[in-house]
C-alpha cells in the first residue's frame, strides 16, 4: 500500500493535454520561453511564498481545502508544508526525502525507490526552470500579457492513470509559479494556487534540513 | 453461560432482553464527514483524507486522497451494491478492496439486517451480534448507560480479527476511530477535521 502514496506523491508536479485555455495564445517560440525560463531560474537563489490547496471532487459537488507554506532554496532543497486544517510536512533535500505527519517522521533516499528519484526530479525541474527538458511529459505552451501557460501530457501509463493532464501558470515578470492545476480522467482536479510570494528571501538550512 | 455466543472470547456475555433492532438508532449519520488519516500496513506508513458523504439516492461515498490531492480510491456504498468508482491499480486487488470494504463497511453498518442479530450483556456494555463474513460474527459494543457505540469487533470463534473503537461521537458520527487488524499488522486512524 506504500509504494502508491510514493508514485502518486511523485507525480504531484507532473502534466497533461487541454484545450487551450481562454485569454491565451500560442506559443511559437518555445526555445526562447526556455532560455528566459532557466535564466530567470538561474537568478533564484531561494523562494518563500504561501500556498492554497483546492481539491475538487466534482462527482460529489464537494471542495477540500489545505493551506501552507513553500519553501525554495537552490540548488535543489524544497519544502512543502501543510499547516491547515491539518499538519504534514515534505521536504526534499538533494537525494532525500523527509514526511512527517503528525509525530511520525521518516527519511526515504530518493536512490532507493524509483518514484523518488521521480519526485526529486519533477519538483526541482519546475523551480529550476528545466522541466520543458523532461521527455516524460509532453508540453504545450501558450501565453497572455502577464502569465504563460504550460500544459504538460504525461507519456506513461503510470502518470496517465493518476493524472489526465497538469497545468502550469508561470509568471512572466519573473517566471515563478502561480498555479498548478493537476486533472483526473474522472473530471476532478486539485489546484495549487502560489500567494505572497517572495524570490530570494532568506531561508535557513534547517528549515530545508533532512535528518 | 451462553452456549449461543459460541466461543470462548466471549463466553462471559450474557442474554439481554433488549431488542437488535435498537441498534438501528446508533447508525451513523455520515452527512458529509472529513477525516485525516494514518493508515499502518506492515510497518509502511500512509496517509492522507478520507472524505464520508450522504448522497440524495441514499449511498454513501467514501474517497481517500493523500495531502497532495491525489486520489487513491472512490467507493460508493449504494443502497442495492458496493462499487468502485475508481481506484489506482496499485490498490485495486480483489483482497485489500474486500478488506477495505469490510472495514469501512462496518462502521458505516453497511447493508447490516438489525432483525437477524442478537443482544448480550456484559457489566455496563451491551453486545449487539449479528452475523459477519465467512463465519465470523460482528459485535457493536455499546455503553449501556450513554447509548453510545465504543467499539466494533470482528471475530471467530477463536480469534479477534478486527477491533474498531470510537470517541467522541456527535449524530453518531465519531470524532475519532481507530481500526485495529489483530492477525496482521494493519491499523487505521481517523480524526475528524473540521473544515
Amino acid at each position: 500500500m506504500f509504494k502508491p502514496f510514493l508514485i502518486a506523491t511523485a507525480m504531484f508536479f507532473t502534466f497533461a493535454t487541454y484545450a487551450q485555455p481562454q485569454g491565451y495564445k500560442a506559443v511559437t517560440d518555445k526555445a526562447a520561453f526556455e532560455k528566459s525560463y532557466a535564466a530567470a531560474a538561474e537568478k533564484t537563489t531561494s523562494i518563500r511564498s504561501d500556498f492554497k490547496q483546492e481539491k475538487n471532487l466534482s462527482m460529489l459537488s464537494e471542495k477540500i481545502n489545505s493551506s501552507g507554506v513553500f519553501l525554495f532554496k537552490a540548488p535543489n532543497r524544497v519544502r512543502m508544508e501543510y499547516t491547515s486544517p491539518y499538519k504534514y510536512l515534505m521536504v526534499i533535500n538533494n537525494d532525500k526525502i523527509l514526511i512527517q505527519d503528525r509525530q511520525k517522521k521518516k527519511v526515504y533516499s530518493a536512490g532507493d525507490n524509483k518514484a523518488f528519484k521521480s519526485l526529486n526530479s519533477v519538483i526541482m525541474e519546475c523551480v529550476q526552470g528545466r522541466i520543458l527538458s523532461n521527455k516524460s511529459f509532453k508540453p504545450v505552451l501558450y501565453e497572455n500579457k502577464t502569465t504563460y501557460c504550460l500544459d504538460l501530457t504525461p507519456q506513461s501509463k503510470e502518470l496517465k492513470q493518476l493524472f489526465s493532464s497538469i497545468r502550469l501558470v508561470i509568471a512572466k515578470n519573473n517566471f515563478s509559479i502561480d498555479e498548478i492545476e493537476m486533472r483526473e480522467s474522472s473530471g476532478d482536479n486539485t489546484v495549487i494556487t502560489f500567494t505572497n510570494k517572495r524570490i530570494n528571501a532568506p531561508v535557513q538550512d534547517a528549515e530545508v534540513q533532512v535528518n | 453461560m451462553l452456549s449461543a455466543c459460541s466461543g470462548h472470547l466471549y463466553e462471559e456475555l450474557r442474554s439481554s432482553p433488549e431488542s437488535p433492532k435498537t441498534l438501528a438508532a446508533l447508525k451513523p449519520e455520515f452527512t458529509n464527514a472529513l477525516y485525516r488519516t494514518q493508515v499502518d500496513i506492515m510497518g509502511k506508513p500512509l496517509s492522507g483524507l478520507l472524505l464520508i458523504k450522504a448522497l440524495p439516492d441514499g449511498s454513501t461515498r467514501v474517497v481517500f486522497t493523500n495531502e497532495i490531492g491525489v486520489k487513491f480510491f472512490d467507493f460508493s456504498f449504494g443502497q442495492q451494491k458496493f462499487e468502485v468508482i475508481s481506484c489506482i491499480d496499485q490498490l485495486n486487488k480483489k483482497a485489500v478492496i474486500n478488506q477495505l470494504r469490510q472495514d469501512i463497511g462496518a462502521i458505516l453498518m453497511y447493508q447490516l439486517d438489525f432483525t437477524r442479530g442478537q443482544v448480550y450483556q456484559l457489566q455496563d456494555e451491551l453486545y449487539y451480534q449479528f452475523p459477519g463474513e465467512k463465519s465470523t460474527r460482528l459485535y457493536y459494543v455499546t455503553d449501556a448507560k450513554q447509548r453510545v457505540i465504543k467499539r466494533i469487533e470482528n471475530t471467530t470463534d477463536k480469534k479477534k480479527k478486527l477491533v474498531v473503537e470510537l470517541f467522541n461521537p456527535i449524530r453518531n458520527v465519531a470524532d475519532s476511530i481507530f481500526l485495529d487488524h489483530k492477525l496482521y499488522k494493519f491499523s487505521i486512524s481517523l480524526k475528524k477535521i473540521k473544515q
